[in-house]
């Protein structure tokens, strides 16, 4: 169940709190290896990351790690080995599909003298049916939009787990409460399974973006043209912009920046450049990744989403104690840290603009 | 049956004392001349004897001495004494009235006790408020509020500003005891913790006890909230009501009968929604934001011996996005009750009471699509009560407690392009009985209070029961075993003796020190892993995988009196060691969980520290200082361990309400008739958070690994309020008073507007980098209440 319905009834009574950045000490822990080791079933390139862990307040690329010698045995007993082919990146390349569905994996990475390990299963794959757009119309809660909607039906059988990964008009979401996750049709095990994905799950590629004006950029909509003021700037989502280059800049009103998006391309994604003084926009478009990943990486996952999205604001009345995320890596000797994840998962994908025959409108 | 006939022994004992001479009885009610309210702790003293009693919570009093002649003095703070001259030759049945004195009228009185009660009495680690001295604290909002007041009494905290419930001595919220009229109250917040559940207007006198708890309580390990609700006026009709920044009130009392029967009903609401439907569109749509509540009570004195109680309260919050989205949550309670008379010394009251807190949820724009989820806690409880005044020197009270509890954690269905999925978990059912007996004996300078519970829970069939493997603390145990179970079957069962002792030695007419011990054993437990409670967290029972809490305290204090009482000062320390407190592991799923047990984590507790308290009770300037030294810790296996040990062996950890330093300053001055001004001022040592040692990327995300749990602190919190009380009175054409008052209160909240810290958490900063830039991290400050809040009420009394 999700909280941020507790703290949207907050606000409502108007009584503001309030966020400041501090400056706050923290330990530095010793650094140890990170695993990271996500693969996706097919042909190509498959990569494996070695890095450390560093300082929490250190804002730099995190140290690679060279010299690691990693493999990937399947219980055919076939080797995949994956060499290093710039520092800290491990690749194996495969001619045609790697993974069998059904099949177990093992890692084994050895570095430093220490062998670390793990296993997992390639899960089996499910398929995105259709992408449908729905216009909700102006109401009291602010003017009428788009939302998207992916349909697709879970397999009988408990125990798949699901990592959707979206891209919104060709640009990954990938903030933390971006992380798509559920498990068999539902938000987690038992609640329902070998029925069409629930609601909720069906709306998740929906992110509400704003700009760093605040002011909001419609979640999907159609296609449409803008003409230049008499300034030369263009007014898009009730910001001004103008074109720089290939890219069009918003302009910051007043010295508030929120965060949100700066700038949007125009590369025909959805912005593209018609003259002087009018400017292209396609319709948004959605592509998904249906991602079945093993039910472990997606309780890592959930643990990652919990950890990096921590609740601010009203929302820290009901945090959870901040903890450590679980690891299935395992070292031969115990006393030596690890942290990271093994998996390997099973896409599907689906892609769709928003164009007259996938939208409905309700009533 | 043995416990039967333990306590017919213990009576047989104790009986046996007065045989040698022949003795009579004093008894009866001592009430208010003005609305006939019984008076809860009002002082009988036998002048002669130097000695006494003074009335329970149901207003009667019974003293037992030779025959002779007697002047007998009926006190309470605040009232005219009246002193009675009486040939006791018989048993005799006396009711006094007493009026408030003149004094009232000039003086703050801020003690409904016998004025030196805190020196005389064994009682220790209580704390006792009338509601005259709640209303006087300046509130949020400007909203009377019982447990926001609490929160000044020294032991007494809260997690911070905002959130819901309250910790006492180190204790977590789900291990206080909160009763309204005997009636357990499971959640005691409306909107998620700003405030409580309780009607100033019904509420009559509240009573915190947070140590050396009597042996007829049970069922908690912390501490006990007793709230007696009014009676109702049983002299005249009564209105009173207001309209404040959030709740309008109204209450009605009057008599039934003139002087046998009598009724109150009050009633509160929040009024934002009917204030703002005509501008705010979404309230038009069917959107619903309020919450209110109902507390209605009513009594019958059929005749010397019989009383009976009927009282109920309601109360909802409800919040609907739309009609048919939405959530609400709400108690309901009902408590009837019957006071018997079986003899002048011996008083009876038996409770029956049901009690049930439920919420809701539902969302979904149409049957092919929603959600419905439904969860319940419901008690049903039998309680019968006695008390047998057998001298002025001694009282025995007995009697017994059946619980059976119904826990409904989910009934739930999901529909997904109309295929529908029923998501409920099992109903848990379970028995918890107990008996009790305790003694109360004055020998000379020494009081002992004795006591002995004893408590037997049945976890009962019906739920599928599992049992789980071992497997290194901290990991999901897993299931190896699931059985269903039949209705009534018992699953498992506990027992425990919880032995009770309170000691007071008089060192001199104004000082005594005081000792006490108890053992409770709690056997329900609240379900909730987030920093604050709310109103979805859900209470389980013991089963067999979960084993009952047990919470061990020992207190020691001296208690002093300074100029006639005008000053009583108290300093105690106490100890507590408290067993299978609950703990979760990262990441556990609480809800629509069947094997939520496998989840769960058993540790130990401890909690001590030293309480200080000065409060001056009369006089134009009255108020409270209070000083709480305290610590509360937690050591579970799966949490705070050594890197690497293959064991998880906890180690010790702050829990997250610990709270080094604690000072409240609480008071109020009366200017003149009209105007009252009221003050706090509370600093608090920071709370904890827990920080990164470090971080990592995975899959483009930023991840950090962690350091000891709770070992950061954030800033000390420090908040002054004040308020403004002006009360007029109508006055008649002849120049002579109404008996009505009205008054107008002006409240500031955080007058200095402090951004006290709730908490610290990290997190990447506001940009996700892209292209392979490196996150930059940041750690940010929350403050729940950033600004001066100013409030606005109206009250009446007619």
């Amino acid at each position: 169940m999700n909280l941020r319905y507790l703290y949207l009834i907050v606000l409502v009574i108007g009584i503001g709190a309030c966020e400041s950045i501090v400056d706050v000490k923290v330990n530095e822990n010793e650094a140890y290896l990170v695993v990271d080791a996500w693969l996706t079933r097919g042909p190509g390139e498959h990569v494996i990351k070695l890095t450390t862990t560093q300082p929490y307040y250190e804002n730099q690329l995190p140290p690679t790690v060279s010299g690691a010698n990693i493999r990937v045995i399947d219980s055919e007993g076939m080797v995949f080995d994956f060499p290093e082919t710039v520092p800290g990146t491990y690749v194996y390349n495969s001619p045609d599909t790697f993974g069998v569905t059904g099949t177990n994996y093992l890692l084994e990475i050895v570095h430093d003298g220490h062998t670390y390990t793990s296993g997992t299963t390639l899960p089996r794959k499910v398929d995105i049916d259709s992408i449908i757009y729905t216009y909700e119309p102006e109401s009291a809660f602010g003017p009428g939009y788009y939302y998207s909607e992916f349909f697709g039906t879970d397999p009988d059988g408990i125990g798949d787990a699901y990592w959707l990964k979206a891209w919104r008009n060709g640009k990954f979401l990938n903030k933390p409460e971006q992380i798509y996750l559920f498990f068999d049709a539902s938000f987690s095990e038992g609640n329902g399974d070998g029925i069409p994905f629930i609601f909720p799950i069906r709306t998740f590629a929906n992110p509400f973006e704003s700009d760093i004006n605040s002011n909001p950029i419609p979640n999907y909509d159609v296609d449409d043209t803008i003409t230049a003021n008499t300034d030369g700037t263009f007014t898009i989502n009730e910001s001004k912009v103008k074109v720089e280059g290939d890219e069009l800049q918003v302009i910051l009103e007043g010295d508030r920046n929120d965060g949100g998006v700066k700038k949007y391309a125009l590369d025909g994604e959805p912005y593209f450049q018609i003259d002087e003084n009018t400017i292209g926009k396609q319709a948004d478009s959605l592509y998904l990744e249906l991602h079945a990943i093993s039910p472990d990486a997606w309780f890592f996952l959930i643990r990652l989403q919990q950890e990096s999205n921590r609740p601010g604001g009203f929302g820290a009345l009901f945090a959870t104690p901040p903890a450590n995320l679980p690891t299935n890596i395992v070292v031969d000797d115990p006393a030596i840290p690890v942290v990271g994840f093994f998996n390997f998962s099973n896409k599907s994908s689906f892609g769709q603009r928003l164009t007259p025959e996938v939208t409905r409108f309700d009533e | 049956m043995k416990r039967l006939s333990l306590i017919i022994i213990f009576g047989l004992l104790i009986g046996s004392a007065g045989f040698g001479q022949e003795k009579v009885t004093l008894s009866g009610y001592v009430r208010d001349a003005s609305d006939g309210e019984t008076l809860i702790g009002a002082t009988v003293v036998v002048n002669e004897l130097s000695s006494g009693n003074i009335t329970n919570v149901y207003g009667f009093y019974s003293i037992t001495v030779p025959p002779g002649d007697y002047t007998i003095d009926f006190r309470y703070v605040g009232y005219e004494t009246i002193t009675r001259s009486i040939n006791l030759t018989s048993n005799q049945r006396i009711d006094v009235e007493l009026s408030a004195g003149e004094q009232q009228l000039q003086e703050v009185v801020i003690s409904a006790k016998a004025e030196d009660a805190n020196v005389s009495e064994v009682e220790m680690s209580t704390q006792e408020m009338d509601i005259k001295t709640i209303e006087k604290i300046p509130a949020f909002l400007g909203e009377v509020d019982v447990i926001k007041s609490i929160q000044l009494l020294p032991g007494v905290s809260s997690v911070g500003e905002g959130a819901s419930g309250f910790n006492v001595r180190g204790g977590s919220v789900g291990q206080n005891l909160i009763l309204l009229d005997e009636a357990p109250v499971y959640n005691s917040s409306h909107l998620l913790g700003f405030f409580s559940v309780f009607n100033p207007d019904a509420v009559k006198d509240v009573k915190l006890y947070k140590g050396g708890i009597p042996a007829k309580y049970g069922g908690r390990i912390s501490s006990v909230l007793d709230v007696r609700m009014k009676e109702g006026n049983n002299k005249r009709y009564a209105v009173s009501g207001g309209v404040g920044t959030i709740f309008s009130r109204l209450a009605v009392e009057g008599p039934l009968i003139k002087d046998k029967a009598s009724f109150i009903i009050a009633g509160r609401r929040s009024y934002a929604d009917v204030l703002f439907k005509p501008f705010v569109e979404a309230l038009q749509d069917g959107a619903q934001l309020y919450f209110y509540d109902l507390t209605l009570k009513t009594n019958y004195t059929y005749n010397d011996k019989n009383r009976i109680f009927l009282s109920s309260y309601l109360g909802r919050d409800v919040f609907m996005f739309d009609k048919t989205q939405g959530f609400t949550w709400g108690n309901k309670t009902a408590t009837l009750r019957w006071n018997h008379l079986f003899s002048d010394q011996l008083f009876s009251n038996v409770t029956l009471l049901v009690s049930d807190y439920d919420y809701s949820l539902a969302f979904g724009d149409d049957d092919e699509d929603l959600f419905e989820w439904d969860s319940n806690i419901i008690s049903y409880q039998f309680k019968p009560e006695f008390s047998y005044f057998i001298n002025t020197n001694s009282e025995l009270t007995f009697g017994a407690d059946a619980i059976f509890y119904r826990f409904k954690p989910a009934e739930a269905r999901g529909v997904s392009v109309g295929e529908e999925v029923d998501i409920s978990l099992d109903e848990k059912q379970a028995l918890e009985s107990s008996a009790y007996v305790g003694l109360e004996q004055k020998m000379g300078k020494m009081t002992v209070q004795g006591g002995i519970r004893y408590s037997n829970f049945n976890y009962l069939g019906g739920a599928d029961v599992f049992t789980y493997g071992d497997t290194v603390p901290g990991y999901k145990k897993p299931v190896i075993d699931a059985k269903e179970t039949e209705r009534g079957e018992i699953i498992d069962t506990y027992h425990n003796l919880e032995p009770r002792l309170a000691l007071k030695y008089q060192l001199t007419a104004t000082s005594s020190v005081k000792a006490s011990y108890n053992r409770m054993a709690q056997y329900i437990h609240l379900i909730s892993n987030t920093t604050a409670s709310n109103p979805l967290d859900l209470w389980t029972p013991t089963t067999n995988n979960i084993k009952p809490q047990i919470g061990h305290q020992v207190a020691l204090g001296y208690f002093r009196n300074f100029k006639k009482n005008m000053y009583e000062a108290s300093a105690e320390v106490y100890f507590k060691h408290n067993e299978n407190q609950i703990d979760y592991i990262d990441g556990a799923n609480l809800f629509f969980n069947e094997t939520l047990e496998g989840e769960l984590l058993a540790g130990i507790g401890r909690a001590y520290g030293l309480e200080l308290y000065l409060k001056k009770n009369k006089g134009k300037f009255t108020g409270w200082i209070s000083y709480t030294l305290g610590r509360s810790l937690l050591k579970v296996d799966g949490i705070q361990y050594e890197d690497g040990d293959p064991e998880r062996i906890g180690d010790w950890y702050y829990t997250r309400f610990d709270q080094l330093h604690n000072v409240t300053w609480s008071a109020f001055y009366e200017i003149n008739k009209w105007w009252t001004l009221s003050s706090n001022l509370s600093v608090i040592s920071g709370t904890p958070f827990t920080s990164p040692d470090g971080r990592y990327t995975q899959q483009g995300y930023l991840a950090a690994t962690v350091d000891s749990r709770n070992a950061g602190r954030v800033p000390t919190s420090h908040r002054l309020d004040l308020s403004a009380t002006w009360t007029f009175k109508d006055v008649k054409r002849n120049g002579q008073e109404r008996k009505g008052e009205q008054s107008l209160v002006f409240t500031a909240y955080n007058i200095y507007a402090r951004q006290n810290p709730f908490t610290i958490y990290f997190r990447q900063g506001r940009e996700t980098p892209e292209n392979g830039e490196p996150y930059t991290t940041e750690a940010v400050q929350v403050s729940i209440f950033a600004a001066l809040i100013p409030g606005i009420s109206y009250n009446f009394k007619f």
